[in-house]
C-alpha cells in the first residue's frame, strides 16, 4: 500500500465513521438508540439487513472458499428466501404489533420471564461467540497489509468498532450501512473485473469456466442424499431454511434492523429484497473464488497464503525445510502451469483426446503441489502450535495487494473494514441492547428513565466488543472465517428458532414446558455434536424439532397432572 | 392481506411494486427468482463440469 492507498482508506473509513456519529449526535432514548427512528425505507432495510448478514468475512473469506472448494458452499443459503417469506407473513407482523425491543421481550410475553432470559442467554452467547470469529476478518486484512502481529490488529479493530458503536447505536448502522455497501459492491466489482482482465488473453471466458470445471470449482449443487456431505441441495433447503430462519427472526441483530421500517410494508419488502439477491450475491463472490483458482493457474500462488505467518517461520529453525518445500512447490506449479498451456492448445484446435490428457497431468501435478503445501502447512505447525494452517481467508487479500492498481487497493480495504465495521456494530448493539432490555431493565432496574439505560446499554455494547476481542485474540480456528461463523450459529440458532416456533404456533404450550424443552434440546445438540460427523447445518433442524416436540409432549404430561399447579408458567 | 370492514385495503396490503400487487404475488416472484438462479447454476455446472 503506498500513500495514495492510505489516503483513500482513511478518508472512506473517517467519512463513513463520522458521518454516522454526526447523524446520530442527538440520540438520547433507548427505542431509538436500539431501533432506530422507525422511518426507514425498503431499500435501506434491505441494505441494512444484507450488510448485517454480509460481513467482512463474507468479502473476505468467502472468495478464499470458492477458491479451495468451489461454489458449492452456496448451497448453504437455499433455504433462505423460503424462511424471509414466512418471516414476512409470520414473524415481522407480530413483533410489529407487539412494539418490542428484543425478540426475547416477546417470549416473555407469551411465556414467562425465565423463558425470556433463556432465549436472552442462548443468543448472547451464539452471538458473542461469533463476534470473536468475526472480529478476525478486519484484522487479517490488516495484519496482511500492515505486517503487523495478528493479535495488535485484532485490539486495534476491536477499539476501532466499540468506539463507532458505542456512539450511535443502531441508527449510526443504519444510516451508513448503504454507504457502506455501495462501497463494498463497487469495490468487489472492480476486482472481478480487474481479476478477468489480468487472466492470460488467449483464455476466453469459456475457456476460464471450462478449466475451473475441470478442477471441480464449478460444482454449485449436489443432489446427493448425505448426511456426512457438509453442503448438498438437501441440506441446503431444510438445514439452510432453519438457519436462515433462525437467524433472520430470532436473533436480535437481524430482527432490530427490519423492525425499524416505516411500515409493515417496507419491512416485508426489505426482507424480500434480500430473498431475491442473497443467492446470487454469494453465487457471485464464490465464482470470484474459484476464477481466483484460474488465475493463479497462470501466476505462481504463495506455498502458504497467510504471508505474514510464513515470513515468520522461514526465517526460524525451520528455514530450511520451508525453503526446500517453497522450490519444490514453485516447480511443480510451473508443471501444472505447463500441462494447462497444452491443454489450452489442445482445446483450440479442439483435440478432445489431447484436452482431457492434459488436463489430467495438470490435475496430477496440482495434486502434488497439493501434498506440498500440507508438508508446509504441518511444519509450520511445529513451528507455532496456535497458528491455523487454514490459509484460504488470506487469498483474496493476497490477490487485492499484489494485482490490484494502487488507490484501488485502498479502496478495497477500506470496503473490508467497513463491512466489519458495520457487521459488527449491529452484533455489539443487538449484544448490549439485549443484555440492557432482557437482563439490566427486566430484572435490575425497572424504575430507572431511558437516559440510564442508553448509558447502560452503552456499557454493555463496550463489554460485549472486549468479550470478543478477548475471544478472538485466544481462540484457534481449524475452519476458515465463514463456515466458522454458520458452526457456532448452527448449534445454538435450531434451540432459539424453536422456542419462537413454539411461541408462535403452539398455543397451548406454557412457560414451564417451553422452558425446560430449550435446555434439554440445548443439550442434545450440545452431545451430538460432539459425537456425530454430520453437516453441521442439520443441527438447525435437530436443535428446533426437539425443542418443539419436548415442549409439546412436556405440556400434555403438566396438563395430565392434577391440581391447581397444572398449569405453571 | 386482509381488509378493514368498510371494504378499503390497508395501507401496508398494497406493495407498491407496480405489476405485482399482492403479496402473495411477489412471494410467487421470490420463489420464481429462487427456481431461475437454481437453474443458472446447474446449468454453469452442466456445461463446464
Amino acid at each position: 500500500m503506498n500513500g495514495a492507498d492510505y489516503a483513500v482508506l482513511f478518508g472512506v473509513l473517517l467519512g463513513i465513521a463520522g458521518y454516522g456519529m454526526w447523524r446520530t449526535r442527538h440520540r438520547r432514548d433507548l427505542s431509538t438508540y436500539v431501533k432506530g427512528h422507525g422511518t426507514s425505507r425498503w431499500l435501506v432495510i434491505g441494505l441494512s439487513v444484507m450488510a448485517t448478514q454480509a460481513s467482512a468475512i463474507t468479502f473476505l473469506s468467502t472468495p478464499g472458499q470458492g477458491y479451495t472448494d468451489g461454489l458449492g458452499f452456496v448451497q448453504n443459503y437455499f433455504g433462505a428466501p423460503f424462511a424471509l417469506i414466512l418471516i414476512s407473513i409470520v414473524f415481522l407482523p407480530m413483533y410489529r404489533r407487539l412494539g418490542i425491543h428484543t425478540v426475547y421481550e416477546f417470549l416473555g410475553q407469551r411465556f414467562d420471564s425465565k423463558t425470556r432470559l433463556l432465549g436472552a442467554v442462548i443468543f448472547l452467547v451464539q452471538r458473542g461467540l461469533g463476534a470473536g470469529i468475526t472480529i478476525y476478518a478486519p484484522a487479517i486484512v490488516l495484519s496482511t497489509v500492515l505486517g503487523w502481529p495478528l493479535s495488535l490488529t485484532i485490539v486495534c479493530c476491536s477499539t476501532l468498532v466499540i468506539l463507532y458503536t458505542v456512539s450511535g447505536g443502531s441508527e449510526a448502522v443504519s444510516v451508513t450501512q448503504t454507504w457502506q455497501m455501495a462501497i463494498i459492491f463497487t469495490g468487489m466489482a472492480l476486482a472481478f473485473v480487474i481479476l478477468l482482465r489480468e487472466l492470460p488473453p488467449a483464455l476466453t471466458m469459456s475457456d476460464t469456466l471450462a478449466l475451473a470445471g475441470a478442477f471441480r470449482k464449478l460444482r454449485a449443487i449436489d443432489f446427493s442424499v448425505n448426511l456426512h456431505e457438509r453442503y448438498t441441495f438437501w441440506s441446503g433447503m431444510l438445514g439452510g431454511m432453519f438457519l436462515a430462519l433462525s437467524y433472520f427472526g430470532a436473533d436480535q441483530s437481524q430482527v432490530q434492523r427490519y423492525v425499524s421500517g416505516a411500515s409493515l410494508r417496507e419491512s416485508r419488502l426489505g426482507l424480500m429484497f434480500n430473498a431475491v439477491w442473497k443467492i446470487p450475491m454469494q453465487a457471485g463472490i464464490l465464482l470470484l473464488g474459484a476464477l481466483l483458482f484460474v488465475f493463479y493457474q497462470f501466476q505462481a500462488p504463495p506455498i502458504f497464503f497467510n504471508t505474514v505467518a510464513w515470513q515468520q517461520q522461514a526465517s526460524g529453525p525451520h528455514a530450511a525445510a520451508l525453503q526446500t518445500l517453497e522450490a519444490d512447490y514453485a516447480r511443480t506449479h510451473a508443471e501444472t502451469r505447463a500441462s494447462i498451456d497444452t491443454w489450452l492448445a489442445a482445446r483450440q484446435r479442439q483435440d478432445t483426446a489431447a484436452e482431457a490428457a492434459a488436463i489430467q497431468d495438470a490435475q496430477a501435478s496440482r495434486a502434488r503441489g497439493e501434498q506440498l503445501r500440507d508438508q508446509a502447512k504441518a511444519i509450520l505447525k511445529q513451528g507455532a502450535p496456535r497458528l491455523s494452517t487454514n490459509d484460504a481467508d488470506y487469498v483474496f487479500i493476497t490477490f487485492v495487494l499484489h494485482q490490484l492498481p494502487h488507490g484501488l487497493i485502498g479502496l478495497l480495504v477500506a470496503a473490508f473494514l467497513a463491512a466489519a465495521l458495520q457487521s459488527k456494530s449491529a452484533e455489539l448493539t443487538a449484544l448490549g441492547a439485549t443484555t440492557t432490555v432482557d437482563f439490566y431493565r427486566h430484572i435490575l432496574r425497572r424504575e430507572a428513565g431511558d437516559e440510564h439505560h442508553v448509558r447502560a446499554t452503552r456499557w454493555f455494547t463496550a463489554f460485549w466488543g472486549i468479550v470478543a476481542m478477548s475471544f478472538a485474540l485466544f481462540a484457534s480456528m481449524s475452519e476458515n472465517l465463514i463456515q466458522a461463523v454458520n458452526i457456532v450459529g448452527s448449534i445454538f440458532y435450531g434451540v432459539a428458532l424453536g422456542l419462537v416456533l413454539v411461541a408462535f404456533f403452539a398455543k397451548r404450550v406454557q412457560g414451564t414446558a417451553v422452558f425446560w424443552a430449550g435446555v434439554a434440546s440445548q443439550l442434545l445438540v450440545f452431545v451430538l455434536f460432539a459425537t456425530l460427523e454430520i453437516s453441521y447445518l442439520w443441527y438447525n433442524v435437530i436443535g428446533c424439532g426437539a425443542c418443539v416436540l419436548l415442549s409439546l409432549a412436556l405440556q400434555a404430561i403438566v396438563d395430565r397432572r392434577p391440581g391447581p399447579s397444572s398449569l405453571p408458567g | 392481506m386482509t381488509t378493514p370492514s368498510d371494504g378499503r385495503p390497508r395501507p401496508d396490503d398494497d406493495t407498491g411494486v407496480p405489476g405485482v400487487r399482492t403479496w402473495t404475488r411477489v412471494y410467487v416472484v421470490v420463489i420464481g427468482s429462487f427456481v431461475l438462479w437454481i437453474a443458472l447454476l446447474s446449468t454453469l455446472m452442466l456445461v463446464y463440469s
